[in-house]
């Protein structure tokens, strides 16, 4: 317990509003406006989780998403979250905050055991060990003990995050110094600037570091930016994390709302400045993951902020100039301060501090937490340690967005190559330490007009700090991934020493801060251990997110029913009433059966409708109007059959193939006029059918000359089939007796009046029955509906659903396109051949038709089966000899139990399969062979008769 | 899927909901036909003088005004259907009355509405844009936007607005 | 997120587009005087060249097939063109 709470410093907090909340089941308290980190800091507890693979106790490190160790399993309101940084979480009233990989708490963890193993647990070990002993075995056991929160299956919050689209003409990243500046100078200029922050204020360094901008306090800066901001049209978002760069401009960024539902902005503009500030290294020293060690700056920006002191005795280790205020601070605070710096030549020391120019640390002693250091080779009393090893600039946009990277030694880090995205980067994000340089590049991205704001302070001067190989002791580079500097020169050893191989091997920087503390070291010490620079080692991509983001804003409210809905009948609200259960099929929400028990609904529907009348919704099939003098050279061109012999008010049916000669769809094409089409395309490629056609139009036909429609929407279409289909109709008032339309002949189309509605019938019919298709425009599909019902109660008649259409079409052996074929069927393995033989002329696929593969006498054929069981065949089940070797002939595509025919039907595809009629041949399920015979396709009225009704 | 989850229903036309800062009003249906082919004198023969709006172009008051889709296509808004379909020498056209449903949104969250469900383009001189993760018509009204919606999406589109509106 | 400038609409992003083909791969016709191995190439053999790449895409909103030049590496969009004929419609 070394952290505490000034009585007076903070001004983030509201000392009048306390908060509870408890840690590993101790109940704490912190402050109205505290973050998780502060109110933990200042409550005092250290050990705040155990590391990932050899569970070392961790504590705090930092003050934002570089967080590598206090993550927590949060609940709140009886609903858990896993993996939440405390750094970026603010404190609210009954938190339960959960340390994790921890059995059962941070404190007091058994597996602490594993760091006592560690000599055993090198970097590849797990890979090396356990895919020799078989990974399968072991991995339940090792997932169990590694990794890092739990899941709440309980939780499951709402789908409340719109994403909203947003246009600006300058996209600032960033309200540090830098940010502001750019901000200020184009919206005083009247630009729209979009100002972004990840923290709850704008600001950045400067609400802990402090400043005068231009001769006054920094905040009134601050607050005439963001005045111009707003004036000029633009906006300011504080609590949001811009998390990505993505292709041609575009940025997502995730903002979070007190009270209010999270967004996800995705943002484009004309200019973006990225000022995303730096991070503080760690230092590299023997044990240098105990828990009280911390960033310097993030204890400057706990002290300032929430008067969260790091400690009491504390030791601040640094080889920069940005320690120096970091340490007077602390001692005025009250905090005895240590300074060691590892330079000779520094700042003078601050007032109250003890200094120790030119001097290393080089351990941390303490078992659960710090309780001294060596520095130098003398033992220093220390209940917390703060370190500085430099800063390394937020680069991760400019590389997300394919932003190259130079070094530069002024500064001691990876800065970005100008040029290289399309961003500008400035401030500390660019290696520009220190306020006057910050402002200086904020104006000046922003083509500010006069001067740049003023500022006093020097730029720091600083030293390039490393990890030693020849210390001893371990060293930790990667503290959220357990990576120490042993493992880097394991990594050299063995030959990864590309940075991407070393990452992959080590682990390095794959955790959820993705590195940010880790990273450079890493780079540094493979390069010292290569002998290359930095430069030439180089870094990983940087991918999104910049921080984690949680799923539920990235799938934002598409979840659930809104997770890709289908389409709707305007009859559906009837559909239900009669006791639909409605299923998607290609893409519509459409009625399976009525009422509860499918098996026995399906089979009465069936049966009903090949005795009297079924009547079912048919909307979803394609209406798309093929319009002009070219049309019927479009559809000769783009179909298998040709249409241009099809006479006005006539039906054909037809396919469209793919190039490659595969059957794409199926269906039947309308004639109404010499010059206007109706091309029925199937329900599911409605939309692809209508590419295909524009496509051929635009690029082969005198596209002037032909047009193409989809009117699929404007149409409600009823199916009315069975022997009494017909009287259906006249009953309803539909068909006149004698009119032209009641003599309808089968493939018949004829457009008309209905009770003042345009009305089209087309005598087309999917089950061998005798069917009339009924179309009417939307706004008459009610009336339409309530006219065929009644009629087909009087008829003894019966709705049905598409499972009962489904056994009528293959009683009759008709096809269902990518159910009955598949990705290699063509039209001759259905028994169109016509076509293939007869044509001349170029139509899709016509070369395809005619490979050597296309001439195998053994293709799969479409087929029929007969078995002598009384239960259906499985579908999918495989076509096999009736004896001997088992090897596939084909599979059954269809099969379903027929009520009419008192006998399961099937379909099947089979290996030269109309070669082999009568013949008998196995059926091979789940290790059981039975027996069907082959037969044609058409199980019921081969002949047609009953299509006349 | 199960269908319980799609329980809800397209709007009933003619009819407001009041959402969050703002309504929503599904238009009754009028008239409307897609004409393609030679645009101005499609438009010259049906509807003299009515304009050919592109993106997010305010339609007029009243009377006829035709929302352009592609180059050689537009969709032609009327107070009743026209009943003609067909060639016509040099165009064509099909009745599609009730083929687009008419979402009117409008009051002060009416912009965040429009930012939520599509990209911001500035104009275009094509008014079909991706809205809500479907194909779209997009015009404006004197208050607000108008987004006209293939009929079969339209339950599914308002029941998005109605999330958006509730969380923006 | 990608934008694509359709020749008739202007700049609008890649979810409402689609590739098509690679341009420059005529139909080979008729189909009697064809080999297998031409057909086979117009099928299957793509260029998918690493850099300048011209291929046929469609806008998706307004149906226009067009001719797009993009840089397949940088992803960078160089131009578009109406297929011949179009564009004067």
């Amino acid at each position: 317990m070394s952290g505490w709470r000034h009585p007076s410093m903070g001004h983030m907090i509201d000392r009048t509003s306390p908060i509870s909340f408890s840690f590993d089941g101790t109940p704490l308290q912190g402050f109205q406006g505290d973050s998780v980190a502060s109110a933990l800091l200042a409550a005092g507890p250290r050990v705040l989780g155990r590391s990932f693979k050899y569970h070392r106790p961790r504590g705090l490190w930092g003050m934002a998403g570089e967080e590598p160790n206090a993550i927590f399993d949060v609940q709140e309101q009886g609903l858990g979250c896993p993996n939440q940084r405390a750094t970026t979480l603010p404190l609210r009233a009954g938190m339960a905050l959960r340390s994790v990989n921890t059995r059962p708490s941070a404190q007091g963890d058994w597996l602490g055991v594993m760091d006592w193993a560690q000599r055993f647990l090198p970097a590849g070990f797990y890979y090396k060990t356990f895919m020799a002993l078989g990974w399968m075995r072991w991995e339940p056991m090792i997932r169990r003990m590694a990794g890092l929160g739990r899941l709440d299956p309980a939780h499951m919050p709402a789908a409340t995050t719109p994403a909203l689209n947003a246009l600006c003409d300058l996209l600032v990243i960033g309200a540090g110094p830098a940010g502001l500046a750019a901000a200020k100078a184009a919206a005083d200029q009247g630009r729209v600037v979009w100002l972004l922050d990840e923290a709850t204020a704008l600001g950045g360094s400067l609400r802990w570091r402090g400043g005068e901008i231009n001769g006054a306090p920094w905040a009134e800066f601050a607050n005439a930016t963001e005045t111009a901001v707003l004036q000029a049209g633009g906006r300011v978002l504080t609590d949001t994390t811009l998390w990505g760069a993505f292709d041609h401009g575009s940025y997502a960024a995730w903002q979070r709302r007190a009270n209010a539902p999270d967004r996800h902005w995705r943002l484009r503009a004309q200019q973006v400045i990225l000022a995303a500030g730096a991070i503080e290294r760690p230092m590299w020293f023997a044990n240098n993951d105990l828990p009280g060690i911390l960033s310097a700056e993030a204890a400057l920006h706990y002290l300032v902020l929430y008067g969260a002191v790091a400690g009491r005795r504390i030791l601040l280790a640094t080889g920069n100039d940005a320690s120096y205020p970091v340490a007077a601070a602390l001692a005025q605070a009250g905090a005895q301060v240590i300074l060691a710096d590892t330079r000779q030549q520094t700042p003078p020391a601050p007032q109250g501090v003890r200094h120790m120019p030119g001097a290393t640390l080089s351990r941390a002693h303490g078992s659960r937490a710090v309780g001294a250091a060596t520095v130098d080779g003398h033992y220093i009393d220390a209940d917390t340690i703060l370190v500085s090893g430099g800063y390394t600039p937020s680069v991760h946009l400019h590389c997300q967005a394919g932003g190259k990277l130079d070094w530069a030694p002024a500064c001691d880090a990876l800065v970005p190559r100008p040029g290289t995205a399309p961003m500008a980067t400035v401030g500390a994000a660019n290696g520009a330490f220190g306020l006057a340089l910050a402002l200086a590049q904020g104006h000046a991205a922003a083509q500010g007009a006069g001067p740049a704001p003023q500022a006093t302070a020097p730029a720091w001067g600083l030293a390039a700090i490393r990890p030693n190989p020849q210390l001893r002791g371990r060293q930790w580079i990667d503290p959220q991934n357990d990576v120490t500097l042993k493992d880097v020169k394991l990594a050299a050893q063995e030959g990864y020493s590309a940075v991407e191989h070393l990452k992959r091997y080590t682990t390095l920087g794959m955790a959820t801060d993705q590195g940010r503390s880790a990273n450079f070291a890493g780079l540094a010490a493979m390069a010292a251990l290569t002998g290359r620079s930095i430069a030439q080692t180089g870094t990983t991509t940087y991918r999104p997110p910049f921080v984690p983001v949680p799923l539920g804003v990235i799938g934002g409210l598409r979840r659930g029913s809104a997770f890709d809905p289908p389409k709707r009948l305007a009859l559906e609200p009837q559909h239900r009433e009669m006791g639909a259960r409605l299923r998607e099929y290609g893409g519509w929400l459409r009625p399976a059966f009525y009422g509860t028990d499918e098996a026995r609904a399906v089979q009465s529907e069936a049966l009903i409708a090949r005795k009297t009348v079924g009547l079912y919704d048919a909307s979803p099939l394609g209406k798309i109007e093929v319009i002009g003098p070219n049309a019927a050279a479009l559809l000769d061109f783009c179909g298998y059959v040709p249409m241009s012999s099809l006479k006005p008010g006539r039906a054909r049916y037809g396919f469209m193939l793919a190039e490659s000669g595969i059957v794409h769809d199926d269906g039947v094409v309308l004639r109404l006029d010499t010059d206007r089409f109706v091309v029925s395309a199937s329900s599911s490629h409605v939309a692809s059918v209508r590419m295909i056609l524009e496509e051929a139009r635009q690029d082969r036909f005198a596209s002037k000359d032909v047009f193409v429609h989809d009117i699929t929407c404007n149409w409600c279409t009823l199916t009315a089939s069975g022997p009494a289909a017909r009287a259906l109709l006249v009953q309803a008032g539909v068909l006149a007796p004698g009119s032209a339309a009641h003599a309808l002949p089968h493939m018949g189309v004829i457009e008309s009046q209905w009770q003042g509605a345009p009305l089209r019938l087309a005598r087309v019919s999917f089950t061998g029955d005798c069917a009339f298709e009924i179309s009417v425009p939307l706004r008459h599909a009610s009336a339409l509906y309530t006219a065929l019902d009644a009629a087909r109660t009087t008829l003894g008649g019966a709705w049905i659903g598409l499972e009962a259409v489904m056994i009528l079409r293959a009683e009759k052996g008709y096809i269902l396109v990518g159910k009955d074929t598949d990705g290699v069927t063509m039209p001759h393995d259905l028994g169109w051949s016509g076509p293939r033989s007869k044509r001349q002329d170029p139509y899709f696929g016509d070369r395809a038709l005619f490979t050597a593969e296309a001439q195998r006498p053994d293709r799969r054929q479409l087929v029929g089966l007969v078995t002598p069981q009384h239960t259906p065949l499985p579908t999918g089940a495989h076509i096999v000899p009736n004896s001997g070797d088992l090897h596939s002939l084909g599979f059954v595509t269809s099969s379903y139990y027929s009520p009419f025919l008192g006998r399961p039907i099937a379909l099947a595809m089979v290996n030269g399969g109309r070669d082999l009629m009568g013949e008998t041949v196995g059926v091979f399920h789940l290790g059981e062979r039975m027996q069907a015979q082959i037969c044609a396709p058409c199980a019921l009225d081969p002949k047609g008769e009953r299509l006349n009704g | 899927m199960d269908d319980r989850i799609w329980t809800t229903q397209a709007p009933t036309p003619g009819t407001t909901l009041t959402l969050r800062q703002c309504t929503l009003e599904c238009l009754p249906p009028q008239g409307a036909a897609l004409m393609s082919g030679a645009l101005d004198r499609a438009l010259a023969c049906l509807a003299p003088g009515a304009p050919l709006l592109g993106l997010l172009e305010t339609q007029p008051a009243t009377g006829p005004f035709a929302l352009r889709i592609a180059r050689d296509r537009a969709l032609l808004c009327t107070a009743a259907p026209l009943g003609q379909q067909g060639w016509h020498d040099g165009w064509a056209l099909s009745a599609a009355d009730d083929a687009y449903v008419a979402l009117h949104v409008s009051g002060p969250a009416a912009a965040d509405l429009q930012a939520a469900c599509m990209a911001p383009y500035q104009a275009s001189p094509s008014a079909m844009v991706k809205f809500a993760g479907q194909y779209a018509l997009l015009s404006r009204s004197a208050t607000g936007f108008i987004a006209r919606v293939e009929a079969a999406h339209s339950a599914e589109i308002v029941h998005y607005l109605q999330m958006v509106a509730d969380n923006i | 997120m990608q934008q694509f400038p359709c020749p008739f609409c202007g700049l609008r992003e890649e979810t409402e587009f689609h590739f098509a083909a690679e341009a420059g791969k005529p139909r080979p016709e008729p189909a009697a005087q064809v080999s297998a191995d031409r057909w086979a190439a117009y099928l299957y053999l793509s260029a998918a060249p690493k850099g300048e790449a011209h291929e046929i895409w469609v806008h998706r909103s307004c149906g226009e097939f067009f001719l797009m030049t993009r840089n397949t590496e940088t992803r960078a969009v160089l131009a578009t063109q109406a297929l011949p004929g179009r564009a004067g419609e």
